[in-house]
């Protein structure tokens, strides 16, 4: 029974974002303030964890469902993280049977250019935090490089950004 | 074009599970694989995808990626590239919540996540590039510019929401469109 309404709980508040940690209000409210099932300091590790890792921001609603419900309540915070996803299909079946149509087509594209916009704004915090030396500030430039000129494999280049961060930490002791 | 289920699995795994940085992130690296690498779909295919991932309830990178998928193999696709792009990187988080302490003391592993969160960021700007790229068009380079300037704007003066602006650019498109 706990763990259906911790699933409710976290899809209530998956279901009412658009985005990994926009869920994040909804989710303390119900959670930290008022059914008590987990403290501050426990959704900030949650978060950390699901930001430190791979993969998307909101997986932190799985490490919520882990510090809860210990293994079976990470399932249902994976499947609460999961659950509204679906209902992209019918949009896409709508919209995309309508897609050839030139006033749309241009409204998607102009959306697509705003979406590049705003993933450049978005990186701006990010690479004030993250790009703090020399070496850090050369695997963003290198990365954006081969990334943008090259068809080389992406998993590549994240492995050799590693690398690059083993050889900096193995140099600076 | 047919694609397996094991292609599009592998695919979804790799960019879901090897990449720092977030949803941003993984779109960028999906965006290059489907449309330039691979050509399972095209950039037009990957707009309505991204736009209507960014208005489906839950994190944007999981319905992004079944919409993608669904246009590629329908429902199966779907499913699969929803459970590749979230199973492994969820385990990996539950282990980080559990034994986040001890990884978090090693200087090694410091320095190798910083190395690889930079290189998310070199990825995400390579990303907005190779989506304005396409649309710079001699004679129609005018409206993605104003567009693109207008988001990066809006967004960092005055903090308006992602859906706010994705929808004004939106209204944009549909009112100016360009000759074909």
């Amino acid at each position: 029974m706990k763990l259906l309404v911790l699933y409710l709980l976290l899809l209530k508040a998956t279901a009412t974002s658009f985005s990994g940690l926009s869920s994040l209000p909804v989710l303390r409210e119900d959670l930290v303030v008022r059914h008590q099932m987990l403290s501050d300091a426990q959704l900030n590790l949650a978060v950390t964890a699901g930001r430190s890792g791979p993969g998307p921001n909101g997986l932190y609603v799985v490490s919520v469902g882990y510090l809860i419900g210990g293994l079976s309540g990470a399932v249902a915070g994976w499947l609460a993280m999961i659950t509204p996803t679906f209902l992209v299909i019918p949009l896409v079946r709508f919209v995309g049977a309508r897609a050839d149509r030139p006033r749309l087509r241009s409204a998607i594209r102009a959306s697509m250019t705003a979406s590049a916009g705003l993933l450049l704004a978005a990186t701006l915090p990010l690479a004030r935090g993250a790009l703090t030396d020399g070496v850090l500030i050369g695997v963003a430039a290198g990365s954006f490089l081969l990334f943008a000129f090259t068809r080389l494999e992406s998993v590549w280049v994240v492995a050799a950004a590693a690398a690059a961060g083993l050889v900096h930490a193995a140099v600076v002791g | 074009m047919s694609v397996s289920l094991r292609a599009l699995a592998g695919l979804f795994l790799r960019a879901g599970n090897l990449t720092f940085g977030g949803g941003d992130a993984i779109t960028a690296v999906l965006q290059r694989e489907l449309v330039v690498r691979r050509g399972w779909i095209t950039l037009d295919e990957f707009a309505l995808a991204q736009s209507l991932g960014g208005v489906t309830p839950g994190p944007r990178i999981l319905a992004f990626a079944a919409a993608v998928a669904w246009i590629v193999r329908r429902g199966i696709g779907a499913v699969t590239a929803v459970l590749a792009i979230s199973v492994p990187s969820a385990i990996v988080t539950v282990a980080l919540a559990a034994g986040f302490d001890s990884l978090r003391g090693s200087r090694a592993a410091t320095l190798t996540l910083a190395a690889v969160l930079a290189s998310a960021i070199g990825l995400m700007w390579a990303a907005g590039w190779l989506l304005l790229q396409p649309q710079l068009r001699r004679d129609a380079w005018l409206k993605p510019v104003i567009v693109f300037a207008g988001a990066v704007v809006v967004f960092v003066v005055w903090s308006v929401s992602p859906i706010q602006v994705l929808a004004v650019a939106a209204v944009i498109g549909a009112l100016w469109v360009d000759p074909a």
